[in-house]
């Protein structure tokens, strides 16, 4: 009897596992086919206060920075090669700040950022290749103040396991965002070019 | 004669008081219109150049302290009473001290408020202080009273100098105009 009842317990566990077995294959391939991003790809979130987003012009001649102090980053990898795959940056345009009340009340009206009827700036990126050297180049899509311009950011990105560090710079013109409109468009006193350099400390985002 | 004596001023001295008397007239004028235009290219624009004009009334200011130190001042033999002898001390000494304060409390301001400037668009200038709002507003009402001092001080200068002149018809207003 022991025996027999043994091998019986045995083959409907064996029958179990086969169908948990089955099971778990549909699931990974309906997830690789209809959803490759969440269950095989590792998905990173920029973390705060560790990161950065700045931004440099001149304005008289003298280098006058600001920081964007509240935006969202997120960096999806591939976890084979752990090659960032693709952004997604969305920055609250409304938390620039330049250190100087005269200033930020400046960038807040319509002429500049347009707080009110543009809150928000994004950079979307689903094309990202090693670049020739060290880092990697994104290619994608930067809105700012409702203006889509294609950008090419070049980056370098860091991972050691569960964290991540991204970091780099792109010059952007703020005259082809309308950025300093009507009479601002003159660069006499606040040059055209732009810098934005970013530095940012990413986890793991549960899955 | 390129030197002080102590009967008249040398060319130096001179053409350093008429052209600071211009110029700080000139700034006066240039502040007020420029702090009550709403924020414009214009302000940006006149603003950098009442800023950069202080800093060379600054500059013209020490090399004027230096060649008074340096040389014997005039003194008018006609005053011989003590209080009119340190009415004018004093009244010369208010003058010196605001046309220093004044372009320093402005950039004072100007580094409390972090705004970012340089000389005529060109020439950096260190930042005195921090960012810091409440700093920015005590040295902005500083500024302007320290500005409104010296204009009544101005008046008192030129009305003694016409004083002088028209009244005691003694060499003082004529002493800064030419060689005497």
């Amino acid at each position: 009897m022991k025996p027999f009842e043994f091998n019986r317990s045995r083959k409907r566990a064996f029958a179990s596992n086969r169908f948990h077995f089955l099971a778990s294959l549909l699931i990974a391939f309906c997830s690789f086919v209809f959803n490759p991003c969440t269950s095989l790809a590792n998905d990173f979130v920029a973390l705060h206060p560790q990161s950065q987003l700045q931004f440099i012009t001149r304005f008289e001649g003298e280098e006058a920075p600001g920081l964007f102090k509240r935006f969202e980053a997120e960096v999806i990898t591939d976890p084979e090669t752990s090659q960032p795959q693709s952004i997604r940056v969305k920055v609250d345009v409304t938390s620039a700040s330049m250190g100087s009340p005269d200033l930020d009340e400046g960038i807040a009206g319509p002429e500049w950022f347009d707080f009110s009827s543009h809150p928000q700036a994004t950079f979307i990126s689903d094309e990202i290749e090693p670049a020739s050297g060290a880092g990697y180049v994104a290619q994608g899509v930067l809105q700012i103040k409702g203006v889509e311009q294609k950008l090419t950011l070049a980056f370098d990105w860091q991972q050691q396991e569960e964290k991540a560090f991204l970091s780099g710079e792109a010059e952007l013109s703020r005259l082809a965002f309308q950025i300093g409109s009507g009479e601002w468009s003159d660069t006499t006193s606040i040059a055209d070019e732009v810098l934005v350099s970013f530095s940012l400390s990413l986890a793991e985002a549960p899955q | 004669m390129l030197r002080n004596s102590i009967t008249s001023w040398g060319w130096p001295s001179r053409t350093l008081h008429w052209l600071m008397a211009v110029l700080i007239l000139g700034q006066v004028a240039l502040g007020k219109y420029a702090h009550e235009l709403d924020r414009s290219m214009e302000k940006l624009n006149l603003m950098m150049w009442h800023k950069s004009i202080g800093i060379c009334l600054l500059i013209l200011l020490i090399l004027r302290l230096t060649l008074t130190w340096i040389n014997p001042k005039p003194v008018s033999a006609e005053v011989t009473s003590q209080w009119r002898r340190a009415a004018e001390r004093l009244s010369h000494a208010a003058l010196y001290l605001l046309m220093f304060a004044i372009p320093v409390s402005g950039w004072l301001m100007n580094s409390a408020k972090n705004i970012p400037f340089r000389v005529f668009r060109t020439i950096p200038l260190p930042d005195l202080l921090g960012p810091s709002e409440k700093l920015g507003e005590l040295f902005e009402d500083l500024h302007e009273g320290l500005v409104k001092a010296l204009l009544v001080l101005l008046v008192v200068h030129i009305a003694a100098a016409l004083w002088h002149h028209f009244y005691l018809r003694d060499k003082v207003l004529v002493r800064m105009l030419k060689q005497h």
